[in-house]
């Protein structure tokens, strides 16, 4: 009788008591493989980190209303290990470039069990610009077919190593041209050293040798016409399991983006903070005009880039195959746009080509105390050059646009060239310079030389 | 009757390894400490950098949580495979926060390996140095094998990993480090396994030829003398 009373007295206590007991909280882990040393990754990387974007959009009521999350985020120089830590269950998300992420997608394939889902795009451009071939700043050479019989390097697997093979393939090179396997620092510290003829690399090495000074692009990636694009994979049981939370991941890119876009100066400032490159290389990617163009949808071209990159790696590597009907999907990143109320079909529609979106942009001076000023014509931009040359301003950088691609350059890096009409035209390649200059009866000059008309005399 | 020799063989060599037990697992140890210090001094030598670094993971928690989220067990081997327990490396700091540019992983499945690797070999050098093993043109042939089948385990045994490599450790990278080209390394990889498995298969087969009976003991044997015992330990066979 006793302990039925006690029984009972328990039951009741524990039946009133229950509902006002706190619920143990849920955690769910999300750990996130970016690189920081990648530009195109930083949308879905390092940005979403440092503003904190996915704690912003993360669900906090329904089934999620009592969840607990652990956010860890891993810096890694390439893909590929990203992938390995996506196999073990160690990373749920990761961001890489377009060659390490097919690579993530048909290793996962040849498991029984496990899968990944390519979910969303970072960035791209339409005609692979990115990923370049420099030589060292003092070298002859200035295009690839005089790489015959030189030693190129380049980090072998990755979209850079892409471009190099195809490029060579079309201008007839590949069996004359000796390729190293190379690490982008030491690739570029050996341009700087005069230690190898060429190095081809993926973005942004190849401005920062510019922007050092120490190499010269005489190959863009624009010129395989092969887009570089870079994107999110997901752990397939992950996004089953937790579609909200990949659908938050990407308005965080989607909201990385648009903060680039409209922030480009103080987007590159924190940036060159986060990640160690310089800003004046960040914003020749991020800036308007940039190699980037901010777009997480997955257009229809990408995935034929895409399926072209998988061959070139069945070709050199034997990677496994790839079933990208299985792999890609728009569900999430859809999602993610109707979420924040945006048409997905309007931008997946929308492709941005430099050479004509860029036509006409103004060109730019980054002047170390006013920040970026900018310039409807090049004469104004030379003399704005040549009056502050005068009074010692400092200049962090200056931008032009290459005519025969739109694509940004550093100023100092670019082939002027003056027209009989006193015009002047910039170039990212001597050759296209050249022909240019024929045409125009010109003839190609470098910055200072160009900068040397417009200062003031005596 | 084969059976009867091979099995005597086989006793041979546990009876060697047996009665040198403190002088094997010296030479297993030491071969084992050994190779992993010969490919840092690879490394070092290679890169002209001491190792800046040192990362440690916690190997029995990845291990764990492989297994609980790979469905299929017969993916869960390849994955713990990769797995990593000691990372040393070297960090380049001249671009961005830094780069890990080279780096030696210290990977149990494939310290186990090279345990297996080393112990193999301690038994060969063990049973070389047998007074009367086998006769003087075999053990030369046999611990010639030996050697070829060390080196191919060896070689497909390297966890370095260069980020040239996409940074993730291959066997290959020790290749490109000696100047192979880098399509042709690559070519050469999915042929690791094959030569791993030769090499071991070498080893193997050595040590059974060298647990042979010698050619004095086999004359013993085939004329016994009376009142004259042949001894097992001794390698010879009753």
């Amino acid at each position: 009788m006793k302990h039925t009373t006690l029984g009972l007295g328990l039951g009741v206590a524990l039946t009133i008591a229950l509902p006002t007991m706190p619920a143990l909280a849920k955690t769910i882990d999300i750990a996130i493989g970016h690189q920081s040393m990648c530009t195109d990754t930083y949308t879905a990387g390092i940005v979403v980190k440092e503003k904190k974007l996915l704690e912003k959009f993360l669900p906090k009521d329904g089934a999620y209303a009592d969840v607990d999350y652990n956010i860890t985020w891993s810096d890694y120089s390439s893909g590929g290990p990203i992938t390995n830590q996506m196999l073990a269950n160690k990373l749920n998300i990761g961001v890489m470039g377009d060659y390490p992420l097919i690579v993530n997608g048909a290793k996962f394939q040849e498991t029984d069990s496990l899968r990944t889902l390519y979910v969303a795009g970072t960035g791209y451009n339409l005609k692979g610009s990115g990923n370049a071939v420099v030589v060292p700043v003092d070298s002859d050479i200035y295009s690839l077919d005089q790489l015959k019989g030189k030693s190129v390097s380049t980090p072998v697997g990755s979209a850079a190593w892409g471009m190099l093979l195809k490029a060579m393939q079309d201008t007839g090179i590949t069996e004359d041209v000796s390729l190293k396997n190379q690490n982008p620092a030491v690739g570029a510290a050996n341009i700087a050293a005069g230690k190898i003829d060429a190095h081809s690399d993926f973005c942004p090495w190849s401005e920062i040798m510019e922007f050092r000074g120490t190499g010269r692009k005489i190959y863009d990636g624009s010129e395989a016409g092969v887009p570089y694009l870079h994107g999110v994979v997901v752990r397939q049981d992950f996004a089953e399991e937790y579609p909200e939370i990949v659908v938050a991941f990407l308005k965080a890119v989607i909201e990385a983006g648009e903060w680039i876009e409209e922030n480009p100066s103080e987007a590159v400032d924190l940036m060159e903070k986060w990640t160690g490159v310089e800003k004046e290389v960040l914003y020749i990617y991020f800036s308007n005009g940039g190699h980037l163009t901010l777009d997480p949808t997955i257009k229809d071209k990408w995935i034929e880039a895409l399926k072209f990159d998988h061959t070139v790696l069945v070709k050199e590597k034997a990677i496994p195959p790839l079933d990208f009907g299985e792999w890609i999907t728009e569900d999430y990143v859809k999602a993610a746009y109707s979420d924040l109320g945006m048409d997905y079909e309007a931008d997946k529609a929308e492709i941005i080509d430099p050479e004509t979106a860029n036509a006409g942009l103004p060109v730019e001076i980054w002047h170390a105390r006013d920040g970026i000023l900018k310039y409807g014509t090049v004469p104004e931009f030379l003399k704005a050059v040549a009056e502050f040359q005068g009074t010692g301003a400092k200049l962090n950088a200056t931008y032009v646009y290459d005519k025969s691609t739109g694509l940004k350059l550093f100023g100092k890096t670019a082939y002027f060239v003056q027209g009989e009409d006193g015009t002047y035209e910039t170039f990212l390649r001597k050759p296209d310079a050249e022909a240019y200059a024929a045409e125009v009866n010109g003839h190609v000059i470098d910055l200072p030389t160009a900068v040397a008309a417009f200062i003031p005399s005596e | 009757m084969m059976t009867l020799a091979l099995k005597a063989r086989f006793q041979t060599v546990g009876t060697t390894v047996g009665s040198n037990f403190g002088r094997w697992l010296f030479l297993t140890v030491g071969i084992t400490v050994g190779y992993y210090l010969l490919l840092m001094a690879a490394l070092v030598v290679k890169f002209g950098s001491l190792p800046n670094y040192v990362t440690a993971y916690n190997w029995p928690a990845s291990v764990w949580t492989i297994i609980r989220s790979t469905p299929s067990f017969s993916d869960v081997p390849p994955i713990v495979a990769e797995e990593y327990l000691l990372e040393f490396g070297y960090m380049n700091y001249d671009y961005g926060h830094g780069i890990s540019e080279w780096a030696l992983n210290i990977l149990p499945y494939k310290v186990i390996l090279m345990v297996i690797l080393a112990g193999l070999l301690a038994a060969n050098l063990l049973l070389l140095r047998q007074p009367n093993s086998c006769a003087a043109g075999t053990k030369l042939r046999a611990g010639a094998a030996s050697g070829l089948g060390a080196g191919f385990v060896a070689l497909t045994s390297a966890t370095m990993s260069w980020v040239v490599c996409c940074a993730t450790p291959t066997w290959i990278v020790g290749l490109s480090m000696l100047g192979l080209g880098t399509s042709t390394a690559f070519w050469i990889e999915p042929a690791g396994p094959w030569l791993s498995a030769a090499g071991y298969l070498l080893l193997a087969l050595s040590a059974l030829v060298l647990a042979g009976p010698s050619e004095t003991r086999t004359a013993v044997s085939e004329k016994p003398a009376a009142g004259r015992k042949t001894l097992s330990r001794n390698g010879a066979h009753a």
